[in-house]
């Protein structure tokens, strides 16, 4: 249903949308010939107050990313919204016939959760923008905007919201009417990622994978928190942390250290490399993610002290995993060894990756897809020269040995030696 | 804080009883500032009983209800906590839970002494100020028959004459109680004077 009574404003360049009762049109404004989108609803249309619901909502957001409402107004039938037309070309136009790299990838990732992230700390409450797919994100040359409000709902009023969302795009939780918070639009903006990862010269990246797998987690409670905390992996993905890490970015780094099977020596290598790194001037910190190892080395260590979360003993530095009724402590800044066991999906998290290899007959080793990227660093430990010989050539990847230690507690020379040799030569964090 | 009086974490079962010689002397405090620094600052499997008629702490602590052992409990930031626990239930636990215990005594009695007999660390609250003296004297005398020796004594204030007395007068380790804001939120500067306590 066209409105009446525009015409001696607006001239119809196009009708986008129609039905009885409502409109969407990209419209000309003759005073000064620009180009329009106007929204209009019948009155007696159940959803007539949505126009002006979109209206407010959009009033207290702080993006350029969003278009610009211009006026509501309204005639004896029908009420309509005329905003900023938004020209460019859409996300899914984009990719029809281009396959992107992973900078432009991450340029426009980081740009889409900016301007979610606005809406998520808009004046007077969060905004759960629900409606995130291709055709809404429109590129402007080095600008990414995103268009169409229309069911967008404060967070405070989402449990009362109809459960509108698009298949395959929309979060289940929204399509199902559950309770919704802000991580609907952490699942919209992944598979958005999803969607560009799969039209990339990256489709194997087994970081971004990761990163989409968490952002879509169907489980609420394992998706990724907050758009804040997605942006945050994408700028480190992009190699622009914070600022706050910025100047000592050479010394923020995680270096995973996984087994490949248990009982292969990760733990020890983590620790002797933590060691090394504090005789060597840097501070470098072991943070075991899921075991209580460090607890288990304070109940051990002789003359080992506690401060600020941290233990202290000798050149070792190790973060203790308090449980929940301990105060959070600020985690320190430096180079972190995360022992993550023998589980690989942890170890895609950090940024670098040594994989631990044993050359026991009976053990079975596990090698992951990724072995090969130049991030990961393979060590062979406790196993003979000859297995470490195959092994390297099995997986066409330089293989280090580590050596035999009779030390318990101590880093012996040819420790020392050799975790030297592999943090220069993998440049892990020198 | 130095590490060297930890070597009480290398036990796989400890049990750590609290009584107050009187009323209000901060004796559930102290049970949940032991029993969260255990869980929380030294990762170990720790069980709380409230040996009491009436439960002070369900609306706390009693979100999450489980079952073990036939016995129903609640866990609450690691801790197991087992509520309104009567003398049998509770020596039952004691037998059976491998881990730290730890029992908070809602009052000492000839009913209950059996279970604080079984405590390897026994920690009593109380005060020496002339309003409460009474109360220690009285405890004291009850304590002699069941388990006189090895109590750690809780003084409320840094008060060095008090000390003196109560290892005159009882031969009971004295100590100061640690001010603890919130037992549910430690701090690592409140784990010396835990440790000191416990060991």
């Amino acid at each position: 249903m066209i409105p009446d009574g525009i015409s001696d404003r607006y001239d119809i360049v196009q009708i986008l949308q129609e039905t009885a009762a409502t409109a969407v049109l990209i419209v000309n404004y003759k005073k000064i010939g620009a180009l329009r989108i106007l929204k209009a609803i019948h009155r007696a249309h159940p959803n007539a107050h949505s126009i002006l619901s979109e209206a407010h909502l959009l009033q207290g957001i702080k993006s350029s990313q969003i278009p610009t409402i211009i006026s509501v107004e309204d005639t004896d039938e029908m009420y309509y919204l005329v905003e900023e037309y938004v020209e460019g070309q859409s996300l899914r136009e984009y990719l029809l016939d281009t396959t992107i790299t992973k900078e432009t990838l991450l340029n426009i990732a980081i740009s889409l959760c900016n301007v979610i992230e606005a809406l998520h700390n808009a004046d007077g409450g969060p905004i759960l923008y629900r409606d995130m797919k291709p055709e809404h994100v429109i590129l402007q040359n080095d600008t990414v905007r995103l268009i169409d409000f229309g069911i967008a709902v404060r967070k405070s009023e989402a449990a009362k919201a109809r459960p509108l969302g698009t298949i395959n795009w929309a979060a289940p939780e929204q399509l199902k009417a559950g309770p919704l918070d802000e991580r609907c639009d952490v699942f919209g903006v992944g598979k958005i990622l999803e969607y560009m990862l799969n039209n990339s010269f990256e489709k194997d990246d087994y970081r971004l994978r990761k990163l989409v797998s968490q952002a879509t987690d169907e489980d609420i409670q394992n998706r990724i928190k907050s758009i804040t905390i997605l942006k945050n992996r994408l700028l480190e993905l992009q190699g622009k942390t914070n600022k706050k890490y910025a100047d000592k970015r050479d010394l923020c780094k995680k270096i995973a250290v996984v087994g490949t099977s248990h009982a292969v020596g990760a733990t020890r290598i983590a620790i002797n490399m933590c060691r090394f790194l504090n005789k060597k001037g840097t501070d470098a910190y072991y943070k075991d993610e899921k075991g209580n190892n460090v607890h288990n080395l304070m109940e051990n260590f002789d003359g080992a002290k506690i401060k600020d979360g941290i233990l202290y003993h000798d050149n070792f530095r190790g973060i203790l995993n308090y449980g929940e009724a301990v105060e959070t402590q600020k985690p320190p800044k430096g180079v972190y060894l995360i022992d993550c066991g023998v589980d690989m999906e942890a170890a895609l998290d950090c940024d670098k990756i040594i994989v631990i290899a044993g050359g026991a007959l009976w053990q079975k080793q596990c090698f992951p897809d990724w072995i090969g990227d130049k991030t990961v660093t393979l060590i062979g430990n406790m196993s003979g020269k000859l297995s470490m010989i195959k092994l390297a050539k099995s997986l066409k990847k330089k293989v280090y040995m580590y050596p035999h230690s009779t030390s318990i507690m101590g880093l012996s020379k040819e420790e020392e030696r050799i975790i030297q040799k592999i943090l220069q030569d993998e440049k892990l964090c020198y | 804080m130095s590490t060297k009086n930890l070597k009480f974490t290398k036990q796989n079962k400890k049990i750590v009883g609290v009584i107050g010689a009187s009323p209000k002397m901060g004796v559930t405090h102290l049970s949940l500032s032991i029993a969260n620094f255990l869980c929380s600052a030294l990762k170990k499997k720790t069980l709380y009983i409230e040996l009491c008629d009436d439960s002070q702490l369900l609306a706390v602590v009693g979100d999450r209800q489980i079952n073990f052992d036939d016995h129903t409990g609640f866990l609450y930031k690691g801790v197991t906590y087992v509520l309104a626990c009567d003398v049998d239930e509770a020596m039952q636990l004691i037998d059976s839970w491998e881990g730290f215990i730890v029992v908070d005594f809602a009052s000492y009695s000839k009913t209950n002494s059996i279970v604080f007999q079984r405590c390897d660390t026994r920690i009593l609250i109380g005060s020496m100020t002339p309003w409460c003296q009474r109360n220690v004297y009285q405890i004291a005398t009850k304590l002699k028959g069941d388990c006189m020796e090895d109590i750690s004594y809780i003084n409320l204030k840094n008060d060095k004459s008090e000390r003196v007395l109560i290892k005159k007068e009882f031969k009971w380790n004295a100590f100061v109680r640690p001010i603890i804001d919130n037992p549910f939120r430690l701090k690592e500067s409140d784990f010396e004077p835990l440790i000191q306590i416990i060991k």
